[in-house]
């Protein structure tokens, strides 16, 4: 089985299996431009950090089908190993987003998202512009038109 | 340090989607980015159940600034008897409604599917219970809507398959997967079972039947009260190998099977084989059918045979241990007595009122939950007989 160079944004080199590094489908798409190469392929977005997270996550998953299923579900539900793999301190659960977004990796972005998500479970707007650094955009009048807008869903 | 804030919108969005229902009014307001996101799903299934809840949601309309909140609704739910001039102003307002449920629809008449097909093109899905409904809006329904994938008509008794309403409306709606009738409820389809007289009319029974025929690819189908004699035949219909349409079948209800022995009910399991839900109530058939069922239906998920009075407490057990996949099953007035199923939870499988001291009456079962059916499948087995 033939191997991949990966190359961090801090210069640091992993070396991976095609099939591992094929569940990115930036890296996937590169590999069959280029065809075989044996100089490092270069992620200037991506931290050594973060890259080996990401790697350990491709290594889990590398026997999975893939899915091209795009029914929306909404569903908060994680799978055990998944579960244990995000939990990480929230600056690292963001890199992780945003390198699957960066690297297309579709189902590693949904568990990214999810856990996010699973985050935002009945905090209050103040208590998610808290815990995420967001700041609140709306003028006080643009904030009470919504709440009046969607009154009818404030208790349910 | 990154912010949520900075995200990429789709990222945000993404996140949005996962959220659950109830956190999506909070989400709406933490900022701009999130609103827009939220906003648009909060709005896909305003909850109106009430009607003072149906108030707040048009004065929600009337108050926002954009145009589009109702065109966000995609499905619409009526909980409280709603007049037709104010649903049908209603629904000029919301476009996209793809499924409408109308739970007390006495207000509901042909007038109403005269003027929805215009106002909300896109139904797949419509619901009407208690509707003042006649056989002109099912030929209406059929004429606008060819790509209809649901129907209920839960007590609309003005309804009658006179006139061959039914049979138009299977020919034009190929996509149809899920039907629901009253067949009892309705005009000529009353054998007088629940008191009254009989009023069935058997050349009638035979022309729905042979509508029904001309059901496509239909995978969830509900018959309430139905006539003993329309139970019978159709089951015999759809059964035969030769001629079985719907071998894709999920979920069958029939209320009425008086007249079904097992011959005729493990014809239909064999030729049914991804059924996961199975309702056969008023049945008389004996502990060979659960047999069949546990050899012709691998994916049976949940099974109600209330009022049979012919299975036996070892059929059910044995039943239940070699369908592990099984997570519920309604046994009520089956004669099912729960001290022969002590492994049943007492809170959940009996009736409320059931009073466990009184020696004298026997405790009879109403049902079983996951955790007492997954309880008998660990249970001892029963005892060897002696040689």
């Amino acid at each position: 089985m033939s191997n991949v160079r990966l190359l961090s944004s801090d210069n640091e080199e992993f070396v991976v299996q095609k099939e591992v590094a094929e569940r990115s489908v930036l890296i996937k798409n590169m590999l069959e431009d280029v065809g075989e190469t044996d100089s490092a392929i270069p992620l200037p977005n991506v931290t050594a950090k973060v890259l080996k997270k990401v790697i350990e996550w491709c290594d889990h998953h590398s026997s999975d089908p893939v899915t091209t299923d795009e029914t929306e579900r909404r569903t908060t539900d994680i799978d055990e190993w998944d579960q244990k793999f995000m939990e990480v301190d929230q600056e690292t659960l963001f890199d992780i987003i945003l390198a699957a977004n960066y690297l297309d990796i579709k189902p590693l972005l949904d568990v990214g998202c999810k856990t996010v998500a699973n985050m935002i479970k009945g905090k209050t707007a103040e208590e998610i512009r808290k815990i995420f650094n967001i700041v609140n955009d709306f003028t006080p009048e643009e904030e009470a038109q919504i709440r009046k807008e969607n009154e009818w869903a404030e208790d349910r | 340090m990154i912010n949520l804030g900075e995200f990429p919108v789709e990222i945000i969005s993404l996140i949005v989607k996962n959220v659950d229902e109830d956190d999506l009014y909070t989400c709406a307001l933490v900022n701009k980015l999130f609103y827009e996101t939220a906003n648009p799903l909060l709005w896909q299934t305003p909850n109106v159940d009430h009607e003072s809840v149906f108030t707040q949601v048009i004065t929600g309309m009337l108050h926002s600034s954009s145009q589009k909140l109702g065109q966000y609704i995609q499905h619409l739910e009526f909980g409280f008897p709603i007049t037709e001039a104010l649903f049908l102003l209603f629904m000029k307002h919301t476009p996209n409604v793809e499924k409408l449920a109308i739970h007390i629809g006495e207000y509901i008449s042909d007038t109403t599917f005269e003027h929805l097909p215009r106002l909300c093109p896109q139904l797949t899905c419509i619901h009407i219970r208690y509707g003042s409904i006649t056989p002109q809006s099912i030929n209406t329904i059929a004429q606008h809507y060819p790509k209809l994938e649901g129907l209920q008509l839960v007590d609309c008794d003005r309804l009658t398959p006179r006139g061959g309403c039914f049979g138009t409306l299977f020919k034009a709606c190929p996509l149809l997967e899920e039907l629901y009738i009253d067949v009892g409820a309705m005009d000529g389809m009353d054998d007088g079972y629940l008191g009254g007289g009989s009023r069935l009319n058997t050349p009638l029974v035979d022309q729905f039947l042979s509508e029904l025929a001309l059901l496509k690819d239909v995978k969830r189908l509900t018959f309430r009260e139905c006539p003993a004699y329309f139970s019978k035949q159709l089951l015999i219909q759809i059964s035969n190998p030769q001629k079985v349409r719907w071998s894709n079948l999920e979920l069958f209800c029939l209320e009425r099977c008086n007249n079904i022995n097992n011959k005729i009910a493990i014809d239909f399991i064999k030729t049914h084989p991804e059924l996961k839900q199975l309702v056969f109530q008023t049945s008389r058939f004996t502990d060979a059918v659960l047999d069949a069922m546990v050899k012709y239906l691998p994916g049976l998920l949940s099974m109600d045979v209330s009022n049979n009075l012919t299975i036996t407490p070892k059929g059910v057990r044995q039943f239940i241990r070699q369908c592990p996949q099984l997570k519920c099953m309604i046994v009520q007035a089956c004669s099912l007595k729960f001290k022969d199923f002590p492994e049943a939870d007492e809170d959940i499988c009996l009736d409320e009122e059931a009073e466990l001291d009184d020696d004298d009456i026997p405790m009879y079962l109403l049902q079983l939950d996951p955790d007492s059916l997954d309880q008998i499948r660990r249970g001892p087995r029963p005892a060897k007989k002696r040689k």
